[in-house]
Protein backbone atom coordinates (compact mmCIF):
# COMPACT_ATOMS: atom_id res chain seq x y z
CA UNK A 1 0.00 0.00 0.00
CA UNK A 2 1.35 2.98 -1.19
CA UNK A 3 0.51 5.17 2.31
CA UNK A 4 2.15 2.54 4.56
CA UNK A 5 5.06 2.54 2.40
CA UNK A 6 5.44 6.41 2.41
CA UNK A 7 5.19 5.97 6.51
CA UNK A 8 8.07 3.10 6.41
CA UNK A 9 10.11 5.20 4.05
CA UNK A 10 9.74 8.32 6.24
CA UNK A 11 10.78 6.34 9.26
CA UNK A 12 13.45 4.59 8.03
CA UNK A 13 14.96 8.28 6.73
CA UNK A 14 14.16 10.25 8.85
CA UNK A 15 13.81 7.61 12.51
CA UNK A 16 17.10 8.25 13.49
CA UNK A 17 17.19 12.68 13.35
CA UNK A 18 13.81 12.24 15.16
CA UNK A 19 15.84 9.24 18.32
CA UNK A 20 18.56 12.24 18.02
CA UNK A 21 16.16 15.10 18.63
CA UNK A 22 14.24 13.39 21.38
CA UNK A 23 17.49 12.52 22.96
CA UNK A 24 19.09 16.11 23.05
CA UNK A 25 15.62 17.22 24.69
CA UNK A 26 14.46 14.32 27.00
CA UNK A 27 18.39 13.66 28.33
CA UNK A 28 17.10 9.68 28.50
CA UNK A 29 17.60 6.95 26.49
CA UNK A 30 14.08 4.94 27.39
CA UNK A 31 12.12 8.08 27.40
CA UNK A 32 13.29 9.06 23.79
CA UNK A 33 12.70 6.05 22.56
CA UNK A 34 9.72 5.87 24.50
CA UNK A 35 8.12 9.26 23.06
CA UNK A 36 9.94 8.82 19.05
CA UNK A 37 7.66 5.17 19.23
CA UNK A 38 4.63 6.45 20.59
CA UNK A 39 4.14 9.63 18.67
CA UNK A 40 5.03 7.39 15.30
CA UNK A 41 2.48 4.59 16.48
CA UNK A 42 0.02 7.90 16.82
CA UNK A 43 0.91 9.44 13.49
CA UNK A 44 0.88 6.12 11.85
CA UNK A 45 -3.15 6.15 11.17
CA UNK A 46 -3.07 10.02 10.14
CA UNK A 47 0.12 9.63 7.98
CA UNK A 48 -1.68 10.48 4.57
CA UNK A 49 -3.32 13.76 5.99
CA UNK A 50 0.36 14.73 7.82
CA UNK A 51 2.33 14.03 4.72
CA UNK A 52 0.14 15.91 2.82
CA UNK A 53 0.59 18.92 4.30
CA UNK A 54 4.33 19.14 4.03
CA UNK A 55 7.93 17.98 5.91
CA UNK A 56 6.14 15.72 8.31
CA UNK A 57 9.81 16.20 10.70
CA UNK A 58 8.23 19.55 12.85
CA UNK A 59 4.74 18.00 13.48
CA UNK A 60 6.39 14.68 14.51
CA UNK A 61 8.92 16.62 16.62
CA UNK A 62 5.72 18.62 18.57
CA UNK A 63 4.47 14.80 18.81
CA UNK A 64 7.82 13.84 20.56
CA UNK A 65 7.22 16.44 23.16
CA UNK A 66 3.65 15.72 23.80
CA UNK A 67 4.37 11.95 23.80
CA UNK A 68 6.71 12.35 26.56
CA UNK A 69 4.56 15.08 28.26
CA UNK A 70 1.01 12.69 28.22
CA UNK A 71 3.73 9.87 29.56
CA UNK A 72 4.89 11.55 32.14
CA UNK A 73 1.67 12.65 33.67
CA UNK A 74 0.15 9.04 32.87
CA UNK A 75 2.08 7.77 35.31
CA UNK A 76 2.39 11.05 37.76
CA UNK A 77 6.03 11.86 37.43
CA UNK A 78 6.69 15.29 37.00
CA UNK A 79 9.70 17.38 36.32
CA UNK A 80 11.45 19.07 39.02
CA UNK A 81 10.55 22.57 38.51
CA UNK A 82 13.70 24.88 37.56
CA UNK A 83 13.28 27.18 40.64
CA UNK A 84 13.55 23.89 43.34
CA UNK A 85 17.06 23.50 42.16
CA UNK A 86 19.76 24.62 44.42
CA UNK A 87 22.73 25.92 42.88
CA UNK A 88 25.79 25.00 44.36
CA UNK A 89 29.40 26.51 43.60
CA UNK A 90 31.73 23.20 42.88
CA UNK A 91 34.55 25.81 42.61
CA UNK A 92 37.76 23.87 42.73
CA UNK A 93 41.44 25.58 42.17
CA UNK A 94 40.17 25.57 38.66
CA UNK A 95 37.10 26.95 38.77
CA UNK A 96 39.11 30.57 38.64
CA UNK A 97 38.62 31.12 34.45
CA UNK A 98 35.72 31.46 32.82
CA UNK A 99 34.87 28.17 31.60
CA UNK A 100 32.61 26.97 29.69
CA UNK A 101 32.62 23.04 30.37
CA UNK A 102 30.62 20.99 27.76
CA UNK A 103 29.28 18.40 30.59
CA UNK A 104 28.38 20.86 32.52
CA UNK A 105 26.23 22.91 29.68
CA UNK A 106 24.59 19.31 29.23
CA UNK A 107 23.77 19.03 32.73
CA UNK A 108 22.06 22.28 33.19
CA UNK A 109 20.29 22.02 30.09
CA UNK A 110 18.67 19.31 32.02
CA UNK A 111 17.71 21.98 34.16
CA UNK A 112 15.45 23.83 32.04
CA UNK A 113 12.17 23.66 31.12
CA UNK A 114 11.14 21.37 28.07
CA UNK A 115 9.77 23.71 25.76
CA UNK A 116 12.93 25.74 26.30
CA UNK A 117 14.96 22.84 25.99
CA UNK A 118 13.43 21.99 22.76
CA UNK A 119 14.03 25.69 21.70
CA UNK A 120 17.19 25.48 21.85
CA UNK A 121 17.51 22.67 20.54
CA UNK A 122 15.86 22.79 17.11
CA UNK A 123 18.04 26.69 17.17
CA UNK A 124 21.07 24.90 18.17
CA UNK A 125 21.73 21.81 16.67
CA UNK A 126 18.97 21.65 13.91
CA UNK A 127 19.75 24.85 13.13
CA UNK A 128 15.85 26.01 12.37
CA UNK A 129 14.82 29.58 11.92
CA UNK A 130 12.39 30.89 14.80
CA UNK A 131 8.39 30.05 12.02
CA UNK A 132 9.53 26.32 12.29
CA UNK A 133 10.62 26.10 16.03
CA UNK A 134 7.49 27.96 16.54
CA UNK A 135 5.18 25.52 14.62
CA UNK A 136 6.96 22.71 16.59
CA UNK A 137 6.30 23.95 19.63
CA UNK A 138 2.69 25.45 18.81
CA UNK A 139 3.39 29.35 19.50
CA UNK A 140 4.34 32.00 17.90
CA UNK A 141 7.82 33.08 16.98
CA UNK A 142 7.84 36.14 18.93
CA UNK A 143 7.28 33.27 21.92
CA UNK A 144 10.36 31.31 20.73
CA UNK A 145 12.79 33.94 20.99
CA UNK A 146 11.47 34.24 23.99
CA UNK A 147 11.60 30.88 25.31
CA UNK A 148 15.51 30.59 24.10
CA UNK A 149 16.33 34.40 25.56
CA UNK A 150 15.01 32.68 28.82
CA UNK A 151 17.08 29.59 28.11
CA UNK A 152 20.41 31.39 27.39
CA UNK A 153 19.68 34.09 30.67
CA UNK A 154 19.41 30.52 33.08
CA UNK A 155 22.46 28.77 31.87
CA UNK A 156 24.37 32.07 31.86
CA UNK A 157 23.27 32.42 35.19
CA UNK A 158 24.45 29.30 36.60
CA UNK A 159 27.57 29.34 34.40
CA UNK A 160 29.04 32.52 35.95
CA UNK A 161 31.23 32.19 38.51
CA UNK A 162 33.28 34.30 40.49
CA UNK A 163 35.29 36.90 38.92
CA UNK A 164 39.16 35.99 39.17
CA UNK A 165 41.09 39.51 40.48
CA UNK A 166 44.56 39.89 38.23
CA UNK B 1 29.47 37.52 29.50
CA UNK B 2 27.89 37.78 26.16
CA UNK B 3 25.62 35.05 24.69
CA UNK B 4 28.46 33.91 22.19
CA UNK B 5 30.32 31.36 24.48
CA UNK B 6 27.12 30.02 25.94
CA UNK B 7 25.95 29.59 22.51
CA UNK B 8 28.90 28.00 20.92
CA UNK B 9 29.20 25.78 23.98
CA UNK B 10 25.72 25.24 23.59
CA UNK B 11 26.36 23.83 19.49
CA UNK B 12 29.68 21.72 21.15
CA UNK B 13 27.67 19.84 23.73
CA UNK B 14 24.29 19.16 21.68
CA UNK B 15 26.75 18.05 18.77
CA UNK B 16 28.75 15.65 20.91
CA UNK B 17 25.93 14.30 23.03
CA UNK B 18 23.66 13.48 19.61
CA UNK B 19 26.36 10.89 19.18
CA UNK B 20 25.17 9.54 22.57
CA UNK B 21 21.63 9.02 21.25
CA UNK B 22 19.85 5.88 21.03
CA UNK B 23 20.25 4.21 17.38
CA UNK B 24 17.00 3.56 15.16
CA UNK B 25 17.37 -0.23 13.99
CA UNK B 26 14.61 -1.20 16.29
CA UNK B 27 12.73 1.89 15.87
CA UNK B 28 10.61 0.51 12.57
CA UNK B 29 9.69 -2.58 13.84
CA UNK B 30 9.09 -1.42 17.49
CA UNK B 31 6.58 1.26 16.05
CA UNK B 32 4.46 -2.03 13.42
CA UNK B 33 3.91 -3.57 16.65
CA UNK B 34 2.65 -0.50 18.31
CA UNK B 35 0.17 0.13 15.40
CA UNK B 36 -0.76 -3.86 15.49
CA UNK B 37 -1.72 -3.33 19.02
CA UNK B 38 -3.42 -0.44 19.01
CA UNK B 39 -5.43 -1.50 16.48
CA UNK B 40 -6.42 -5.20 18.45
CA UNK B 41 -7.59 -3.07 21.22
CA UNK B 42 -9.74 -0.38 19.51
CA UNK B 43 -11.32 -3.92 18.13
CA UNK B 44 -11.93 -4.99 21.27
CA UNK B 45 -13.06 -1.67 21.89
CA UNK B 46 -15.66 -1.77 19.10
CA UNK B 47 -16.81 -5.19 19.74
CA UNK B 48 -17.59 -4.05 23.53
CA UNK B 49 -19.34 -1.29 22.19
CA UNK B 50 -21.17 -3.19 19.88
CA UNK B 51 -22.25 -5.61 22.23
CA UNK B 52 -23.16 -3.04 24.57
CA UNK B 53 -25.45 -1.10 22.10
CA UNK B 54 -27.02 -4.30 21.12
CA UNK B 55 -28.10 -5.25 25.05
CA UNK B 56 -29.39 -1.58 24.78
CA UNK B 57 -31.45 -1.88 21.73
CA UNK B 58 -33.23 -5.12 23.42
CA UNK B 59 -34.19 -3.34 26.40
CA UNK B 60 -32.50 -4.09 29.19
CA UNK B 61 -33.38 -5.30 31.99
CA UNK B 62 -32.10 -4.34 35.75
CA UNK B 63 -32.38 -8.15 37.22
CA UNK B 64 -30.41 -7.82 39.95
CA UNK B 65 -29.01 -4.80 39.57
CA UNK B 66 -26.68 -3.15 42.10
CA UNK B 67 -27.40 0.32 40.75
CA UNK B 68 -29.25 3.03 42.39
CA UNK B 69 -33.11 3.58 41.07
CA UNK B 70 -33.10 6.11 38.13
CA UNK B 71 -35.15 9.40 38.41
CA UNK B 72 -38.46 8.86 36.84
CA UNK B 73 -38.29 11.10 33.76
CA UNK B 74 -41.64 12.32 32.55
CA UNK B 75 -41.80 9.84 30.21
CA UNK B 76 -41.73 6.74 32.24
CA UNK B 77 -44.64 5.36 34.78
CA UNK B 78 -42.85 4.01 38.24
CA UNK B 79 -45.03 1.60 40.11
CA UNK B 80 -43.09 -0.35 42.85
CA UNK B 81 -44.91 -3.48 43.21
CA UNK B 82 -44.41 -6.39 45.74
CA UNK B 83 -40.60 -5.03 46.21
CA UNK B 84 -40.07 -5.16 42.42
CA UNK B 85 -39.88 -1.48 40.52
CA UNK B 86 -41.53 -1.59 37.17
CA UNK B 87 -41.22 1.03 34.71
CA UNK B 88 -43.59 1.43 31.72
CA UNK B 89 -43.82 4.32 29.16
CA UNK B 90 -46.32 6.94 30.56
CA UNK B 91 -48.89 6.32 28.50
CA UNK B 92 -49.30 2.94 29.72
CA UNK B 93 -52.34 1.85 31.85
CA UNK B 94 -51.20 0.34 35.24
CA UNK B 95 -54.45 -1.85 37.48
CA UNK B 96 -54.42 -3.97 39.49
CA UNK B 97 -56.88 -6.88 39.39
CA UNK B 98 -57.43 -10.85 40.53
CA UNK B 99 -55.01 -12.91 39.39
CA UNK B 100 -54.72 -15.32 36.89
CA UNK B 101 -53.76 -18.24 36.23
CA UNK B 102 -52.49 -18.38 32.96
CA UNK B 103 -54.46 -16.45 30.48
CA UNK B 104 -55.22 -12.21 31.27
CA UNK B 105 -58.60 -12.24 32.31
CA UNK B 106 -60.96 -9.51 33.87
CA UNK B 107 -61.37 -6.10 32.21
CA UNK B 108 -58.24 -5.86 29.46
CA UNK B 109 -57.72 -3.23 26.88
CA UNK B 110 -58.28 -4.11 23.26
CA UNK B 111 -54.32 -2.90 23.37
CA UNK B 112 -53.35 -4.79 25.68
CA UNK B 113 -54.20 -8.05 24.21
CA UNK B 114 -52.80 -6.65 20.58
CA UNK B 115 -50.08 -4.78 22.22
CA UNK B 116 -49.68 -6.92 25.42
CA UNK B 117 -49.10 -6.55 28.96
CA UNK B 118 -46.79 -6.89 31.88
CA UNK B 119 -48.32 -8.88 35.05
CA UNK B 120 -46.55 -9.07 38.48
CA UNK B 121 -48.12 -12.23 39.98
CA UNK B 122 -47.58 -11.30 43.56
CA UNK B 123 -48.82 -14.90 44.91
CA UNK B 124 -51.67 -13.66 46.31
CA UNK B 125 -55.24 -12.62 45.13
CA UNK B 126 -54.04 -9.52 43.29
CA UNK B 127 -51.89 -8.92 40.30
CA UNK B 128 -50.41 -5.90 39.05
CA UNK B 129 -50.78 -5.41 35.44
CA UNK B 130 -49.04 -2.55 33.15
CA UNK B 131 -50.15 -2.58 29.37
CA UNK B 132 -50.23 0.09 26.60
CA UNK B 133 -53.43 1.77 26.87
CA UNK B 134 -55.87 3.60 24.31
CA UNK B 135 -58.68 3.50 26.44
CA UNK B 136 -60.31 0.91 24.46
CA UNK B 137 -61.73 -2.01 27.20
CA UNK B 138 -62.71 -5.58 25.84
CA UNK B 139 -63.98 -7.80 28.26
CA UNK B 140 -62.73 -11.11 26.25
CA UNK B 141 -58.96 -12.14 26.80
CA UNK B 142 -57.14 -12.99 23.54
CA UNK B 143 -57.08 -16.19 21.98
CA UNK B 144 -53.51 -16.62 21.10
CA UNK B 145 -50.72 -15.11 23.59
CA UNK B 146 -46.92 -15.26 23.74
CA UNK B 147 -45.39 -15.24 27.05
CA UNK B 148 -42.14 -14.96 28.43
CA UNK B 149 -41.71 -14.95 32.11
CA UNK B 150 -38.84 -13.11 33.90
CA UNK B 151 -37.33 -13.69 37.31
CA UNK B 152 -36.34 -10.88 39.92
CA UNK B 153 -35.59 -12.54 43.20
CA UNK B 154 -37.82 -14.76 44.23
CA UNK B 155 -40.72 -12.82 42.28
CA UNK B 156 -42.19 -13.82 38.33
CA UNK B 157 -43.13 -11.34 35.49
CA UNK B 158 -45.28 -12.67 33.00
CA UNK B 159 -44.87 -10.52 29.76
CA UNK B 160 -47.60 -11.46 27.56
CA UNK B 161 -47.92 -10.11 23.66
CA UNK B 162 -50.41 -11.23 20.94
CA UNK B 163 -47.07 -12.27 18.91
CA UNK B 164 -43.64 -12.23 19.07
CA UNK B 165 -42.94 -8.67 17.40
CA UNK B 166 -45.42 -7.24 19.80
CA UNK B 167 -43.83 -9.00 22.67
CA UNK B 168 -40.35 -7.85 22.15
CA UNK B 169 -41.78 -4.39 21.58
CA UNK B 170 -43.17 -4.65 25.26
CA UNK B 171 -39.65 -6.09 26.67
CA UNK B 172 -38.32 -2.89 24.94
CA UNK B 173 -40.16 -0.49 26.74
CA UNK B 174 -39.86 -1.66 30.27
CA UNK B 175 -37.55 -1.42 32.94
CA UNK B 176 -37.34 -3.74 35.50
CA UNK B 177 -35.57 -3.69 38.94
CA UNK B 178 -35.85 -4.98 42.29
CA UNK B 179 -37.44 -2.13 44.53
CA UNK B 180 -35.33 -0.12 47.30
Amino acid sequence: MHEAQDFESWVRASGADLLRFAYLVLHDHDRAEEAVQDALVAACSRWKRISRSGDPGPYLRRCVINADISRWRRFGRRETPVADLVLRDDAGPDHAELYVDEDAMWALCATLPVKQRAAVVLRYYEGRQDAEIATVLGCSASTVRSQIHRALATLRVRLQTEEVPP
Amino acid sequence: MTDNPITDALRRTLTRHADDAPDDKGLLGGVQAGVRRRRRQRGVTVAAGTVSAAVAASGALWLSSPEPAPVAQPEWTTVIYQDIQLQVPAGWRVDIEPSCADAPCGLQSQDSAAAGSVVLEAGGSKSLRAYPSSGRVSPEPPRKTVTKTLVIGDREIVVRAADKAALARILGQIRLRPAG
